[in-house]
């Protein structure tokens, strides 16, 4: 086994024999368990299994009124907002024509879909996980016996960085399988054949339920690479565990808002801020005309670079306190 | 050819216009055991830290068996051990997962740690949780870890921080004891000297960054004895005889001579009627730390 192997194994039994990260999965459940039960409780049914007889006319309703509201002349709607009416006749022409029935509310399908929202939680944990893991080290004086365990200093990162990507992921498979898990338990079992249907900005989509939500988990695994690199060059430059998550925090959880609030700020999209939601592709819930999924790739490709090489350059250079 | 397990060459460490080493020169031979001594701030744990890759050299080179730290790190350190005190460990794991998650490369079997831990006397407590040991303990842990992973070349930061008067004995003997049966090259630094100097085979100063002296050989049975006579006539040339060299101020005798040796030189005072007012006792290291340091950062 290579050096980089065993080093990453070691940081991996680590970090999964801390119980503050058993307690972050074990919370992630409870989390999913209650935001089920809230959606079935007290969140707003529109369209519900009760109305799945006649859906038809659900959505010709639904079709209809929004054609009324793009013909009312007297309402006063921004061009934002009729783009978004004409994106959903789309939808509604396109169920229509195929049969193709919404998902109703109510259903193990749409609590999978909508799980998408707690994705936070996922990015919360990790910059909290990502920056301790680090940070302890220093606080330990643990770091001077790692480099002189016989592998370069930039060995001993990558296996930090690896083995918090790892737990990341495995994270969101956690996460996944709860997801599902929990929706059966609330909702009632369902085989997920449903389709969804959804404008994704160019041409309207059709898509199995189980392969929107895993891909909705993959553009949200761009995201977590991405902060996951910040806070472990943040982690390294600051050596503060306090200071880390905090600044880690400010750029993903308050970015989204950022970005929505200045959005017709051009120059906005190339900053992290905008591009911390990489999901945002999925649902058309783009703030930018004409920004593609690659650019903003690109945009987090390039961030991510400057955090890693940061971190390398700080991490392998600077004098170990011991 | 005489072999070097540490040989540093030229060592410089500036820190921004700060130099804390300067052009520091160094060989230790195989197997020995050598003191770093010195005050707070000579440059001596900064030395143990470009040694093990610590801190970065400002210039010159360090050779550890042979290897360069400066151009082939991982062999450099491969075979060599820095303990640097006690506060290095998780304190949320026990010994054990402690010896593994920081010595993740090294080959090391349940019975190794079992070895190394009842060594260092730790063999009882080696499940409790590192947040429980005491400082002792904790140094105990830190110079079990040391000796494991076969290290040819070990460097102790102040080893007899915190540890009580039994256990300086016992690390004095584990000390010997290891560099005995595996020929292990040991750098010890600490402010001990009466500890220090019953281990050590060899010592250099260091002072404000530089190596100020450095010795071969070490009288280590040897103490400086000062005698406060009521004549000092007789006993200072008996004193000559035995090939001592005697420094004599007004009825203050000051000589340096084994311990054992002692007990002959009080039976001739005895036997001459001279009285002894006072006497008073101190290593040959610490009476040269006091010289060559001019009493300066005494500890």
């Amino acid at each position: 086994m290579s050096k980089i192997a065993k080093l990453t194994k070691c940081e991996i039994i680590k970090m999964y024999s801390r119980g503050a990260v058993i307690g972050f999965i074990c919370a992630a459940i409870v989390v999913l368990a209650m935001y089920s039960l809230y959606l079935k409780e007290y969140e707003p049914q529109f369209f519900n299994s009760s109305k799945m007889g006649n859906w038809r006319n659900y959505i010709e309703q639904e079709a209809n009124y929004t054609i009324s509201l793009l013909n009312d002349q007297s309402i006063g709607m921004t061009e934002n907002v009729r783009i978004q009416y004409i994106n959903e006749s789309k939808v509604y022409d396109y169920l229509l024509r195929h049969n193709i029935p919404p998902i109703a509310e109510d259903t193990a399908a749409s609590m999978v879909l909508k799980a998408n929202n707690l994705f936070i939680y996922i990015i919360v944990c990790i910059i909290m996980i990502s920056c301790f893991f680090i940070t302890s080290e220093y606080s330990n004086k643990t770091l001077g016996r790692l480099v002189m365990s016989g592998a370069s200093r930039w060995k001993i990162l990558t296996s930090k960085y690896l083995a918090i990507l790892f737990f990341a992921i495995v994270f969101m498979l956690i996460f996944a399988v709860f997801t599902v898990l929990c929706s059966w338990i609330v909702f009632g079992f369902d085989d997920f054949s449903t389709h969804y249907v959804y404008f994704d900005g160019v041409k309207v989509v059709e898509r199995n339920v189980m392969v929107q939500m895993m891909l909705n988990f993959l553009y949200n695994t761009v995201s977590l690479v991405s902060i996951s690199s910040l806070a472990v060059f943040v982690a390294v430059l600051t050596k503060s565990n306090l200071i880390g998550m905090s600044l880690c925090f400010a750029v993903s959880v308050f970015g989204s808002l950022f970005s929505s609030v200045f959005a017709g700020t051009d120059w906005l999209k190339y900053t992290l801020f905008a591009n911390t939601d990489f999901s945002r592709f999925l649902n058309n819930e783009v703030a930018f005309d004409n920004y593609t999924p690659a650019m903003s790739l690109g945009v987090l490709g390039i961030h991510t670079i400057i955090f890693v090489v940061g971190a390398y350059t700080v991490f392998c250079k600077q004098d170990v306190v011991i | 050819m005489e072999t070097h397990s540490l040989e540093i060459t030229g060592l410089t460490k500036k820190i921004g216009k700060k130099t804390i080493l300067d052009n520091v020169d160094l060989k230790i031979k195989k197997g020995m055991i050598v003191g770093l001594i010195g005050p707070n701030g000579a440059g001596k744990t900064t030395t143990f830290k470009c040694c093990s890759g610590l801190s970065s050299i400002t210039s010159g080179d360090i050779l550890v068996n042979g290897h360069s730290v400066k151009k082939d790190f991982e062999s450099a350190v491969e075979k060599l051990s820095y303990s640097y005190g006690s506060e290095n460990l998780y304190p949320f794991y026990d010994a054990c997962e402690n010896i593994r998650s920081l010595l993740p490369l090294k080959v090391i079997t349940k019975e190794d740690i079992r070895n190394a831990l009842s060594v260092v006397g730790l063999e009882k407590v080696m499940n409790a949780k590192i947040k429980t040991y005491s400082l002792g303990m904790k140094q105990r842990l830190s110079l079990a870890m040391a000796f494991l992973g076969k290290p040819d070349i070990i460097l102790l930061d102040e080893p007899f921080n915190g540890v009580d008067p039994q256990g300086v004995v016992e690390f004095r003997s584990i000390i010997r004891k290891h560099r005995d049966d595996h020929g292990t090259t040991f750098v010890i630094s600490s402010h001990n000297l009466g500890e220090i100097s019953k281990v050590i085979d060899s010592y250099v100063f260091m002072n404000h960054g530089h190596i100020v002296k450095s010795s071969s050989g070490l009288d280590s049975g040897k103490k400086v004895f000062t005698l406060v006579l009521s004549e000092t006539g007789c006993i200072s040339e008996y004193l000559e005889q035995l090939g001592t060299d005697v420094v004599v101020k007004g009825n203050r005798v000051t000589f340096l001579l084994e311990s054992s040796e002692l007990n002959g030189i009080l039976q001739k005072l005895a036997s001459e009627n001279v009285t002894v007012y006072d006497m008073a006792t101190e290593s040959s290291l610490e009476k040269e730390y006091i010289e060559i340091l001019g009493g300066e950062n005494i500890e």
